[in-house]
């Protein structure tokens, strides 16, 4: 298992110099994902058209935009479900298609999903889920990677559920217990599909400040899907406006107002007033 | 009394081998299921699995019309293979047709179900009307019966039970993934594709091999009923499978006792009517768990007060049955197993005599008392012990037509 540590990181090492070379073209250095040109249809219908972007190592990009802009298409491209009709996406410096066993230095916490209330597992048992892929069928989870899943619930405050059934777990506490899933197989890059979604307002803050502290403490590169602008703009490094086209913004430079409405096709001024 | 009921089974078992074959088909059957059901119902696939018993049929058809010629219970093991291989595939292709439409979003996953087998129905039954010779026989794959199983289904049964098992325990983590959600499954690394499609072609397989058992209409109990209920009796996914098990292996073991020990009770439908009393009183128990100790899972409890409750029930069925009569069912025992009677002696010897060989295997299968009675009467006949045991031997393989005539003949002068 250590030989096979081994053999990833020099792959992942490997792929970050090739993406190095490769990200100069898009104009960023140290890439983690690097999206060059890519068109994407459903049948007729574009829904992505020339998005190119690259997403720095331990960075967070804030993907927003409206329904039905692409969103949850361009995170399939990203985690290799879908191949794009033209442009390339790289991952680790590897084709997002190809990703094979490097696809378990993903981490992804899907949008929260319809969850059997009766499913038989608990939270311990979802948690740990999360290095099914990373051993081989018979063999033991080892004594280190339950030591880190422990530290990890109890990072994201799940800890104390952690004999519970996960369908008696509320829709905030079950996402949590999703990142503490994610992050088990010590992965490079976390991608978040709408973890707010269903999440009351003090809950979505509460879920921010996690998400703050995993980046610190794990050094994470981040792609998070969300429609809760106001938070992603104060979090996220990039904002990746995406209605079709892509939108690249810095979030340093603070919002602009322009830009989000020109992405959403509405008037956004008296929604964000409101949201302050 | 309850001694009774085991004395009895426990005999019948041990002098009827059809009997014996019978009970270790169930049992290897229901370990398949059972282990399956935990993924039919997490992955709620109860509806494919009846759709793909139901589709068994047009292979069944399918199977008959390529490589029988002569009386179906005439045929060899060549021909039965060609048979059950036939049949196997043809499900495999529906499962896998089924599969294939609603992962590529062509249609629904119920629709297509829907569709399909309806379709592979309609082609048995055509398929039947045009060899009508073989109606009856086809048609008692509807219901299927324990005393239907040869030594070749055994063999079949075992293979398939241990290609199963070890498929679970080998793909036991990432079948988790996949039926906690198929695209946090596929990020993961797990290969869902392949595995969906290896879960409907294990379905397939194991819905042919048990239909000679439970029959086209019952076997899709067996892949819902014992997954459900134990999935009602705990909240881990290891456990469910050793529920699971356990509820199939009692709800086999009493349904055939039941069958066994009341007269006229047919085998597949018993079974199956015990496994919907555990599921029952499965439904109960949680309910009672919920609200008097609520968040508590209580697994080794509620499987105890859910079997106990079963075994409980069975028991008193078995000796009401037999105690409601009581000197009557006593007289009836002590006759009944000494002596066939007399009609259906002679209807047995008139069928040999006339090579009405499909309505003796009818009335074999649909009655077990005149099995047991048929033999007991065939050692206590004057003639020959090796001429003795090749009848018996005709009783084990169903393969009438190798009785000599000459056979045939003393058992006409003994009449």
């Amino acid at each position: 298992m250590e030989k096979n540590n081994c053999d990833m990181t020099t792959h992942l090492h490997l792929g970050h110099q090739k993406s190095e070379s490769d990200s100069t073209m898009c104009g960023c250095e140290d890439a983690v994902v690097c999206v060059r040109d890519v068109c994407f249809s459903y049948g007729t219908d574009p829904v992505l058209e020339k998005i190119s972007f690259c997403v720095p190592d331990q960075t967070l990009i804030g993907v927003i935009g409206p329904n039905g802009g692409g969103k949850s298409t361009l995170m399939k491209l990203i985690l290799g479900l879908l191949k794009p009709q033209k442009g390339q996406i790289e991952v680790f410096g590897t084709p997002a298609t190809k990703l094979g066993r490097l696809r378990s230095f993903i981490g992804y916490v899907p949008q929260r999903f319809d969850l059997d209330w009766r499913f038989p597992a608990t939270v311990w048992d979802i948690v740990i889920s999360g290095c099914f892929t990373k051993v081989s069928p018979f063999q033991r989870i080892s004594g280190e990677r339950k030591a880190r899943a422990r530290h990890l619930m109890a990072m994201t405050g799940v800890d104390q559920f952690i004999d519970r059934p996960i369908g008696q777990l509320s829709g905030g506490q079950q996402q949590r217990v999703f990142i503490a899933r994610a992050l088990v197989s010590d992965p490079k890059l976390l991608v978040l599909d709408e973890p707010t979604s269903g999440v009351d307002t003090a809950g979505q803050v509460q879920f921010f400040e996690l998400i703050q502290t995993l980046r610190n403490e794990l050094k994470l590169t981040m792609i998070m899907v969300s429609h809760n602008i106001g938070q992603l703009i104060h979090y996220s490094d990039y904002l990746a406006c995406l209605n079709r086209t892509l939108h690249w913004h810095e979030s340093s430079k603070g919002l602009d107002v322009h830009l989000i409405e020109q992405v959403y096709g509405c008037e956004l001024r008296e929604y964000l007033k409101r949201q302050e | 009394m309850i001694q009774g009921i085991f004395e009895q089974f426990y005999r019948d078992v041990t002098t009827l081998p059809i009997l014996m074959r019978g009970l270790q088909a169930a049992i290897l059957i229901s370990i398949v299921c059972s282990t399956l059901s935990v993924f039919v119902v997490l992955k709620r696939l109860a509806f494919i699995g009846e759709g793909i018993a139901h589709s068994a049929l047009g292979g069944i058809a399918l199977g008959v019309l390529l490589f029988v010629s002569g009386p179906m219970v005439q045929q060899s093991l060549g021909r039965q293979l060609g048979i059950d291989l036939t049949t196997m595939i043809f499900c495999v292709v529906v499962a896998w047709l089924i599969g294939w439409t609603s992962r590529k979003r062509i249609i629904s996953e119920d629709t297509a179900i829907g569709i399909f087998f309806v379709a592979s129905l309609a082609l048995g039954i055509v398929l039947i009307s045009l060899r009508k010779e073989y109606t009856a026989e086809l048609f008692s794959f509807l219901f299927g019966s324990v005393l239907a199983v040869g030594m070749f289904d055994i063999y079949l049964t075992i293979v398939l039970a241990v290609v199963v098992l070890l498929a679970v325990i080998f793909f036991f983590r990432p079948m988790f993934l996949f039926c906690l959600d198929e695209e946090l499954a596929d990020i993961s690394g797990v290969p869902v594709g392949p595995i969906h499609y290896m879960l409907l072609t294990l379905l397939a397989v194991t819905v042919v091999v048990a239909i000679k058992i439970l029959g086209v209409l019952l076997v899709a109990a067996f892949l819902v009923i014992p997954g459900a209920a134990a999935r009602l009796l705990t909240c881990r996914y290891k456990h469910m499978f050793l529920i699971a098990n356990l509820i199939g292996l009692v709800g086999v073991l009493g349904g055939l006792i039941l069958s066994d020990v009341v007269e006229d009770l047919p085998s597949g439908p018993t079974i199956v009517l015990g496994e919907f009393v555990i599921f029952v009183l499965a439904v109960g128990w949680s309910h009672l768990r919920d609200r008097f100790f609520p968040g508590r899972q209580l697994a080794l409890v509620g499987s105890g007060v859910v079997l106990g409750g079963y075994i409980a029930i069975f028991l008193a069925i078995s000796a009401f049955s037999i105690a409601k009569p009581a000197t009557a069912r006593t007289n009836s025992i002590q006759t009944k197993s000494t002596s066939i009677d007399q009609s259906d002696w002679d209807f047995f010897i008139h069928s040999l005599k006339n090579e009405n060989y499909s309505s003796l295997i009818r009335k074999i299968d649909s009655d077990a008392r005149f099995v047991e009675l048929l033999a007991r009467r065939i050692r206590t006949l004057p003639i020959e012990q090796e001429e003795k045991q090749q009848l018996l031997d005709a009783i084990d393989t169903m393969d009438w037509a190798s009785v000599p005539r000459t056979i045939v003949k003393k058992l006409e002068e003994e009449r």
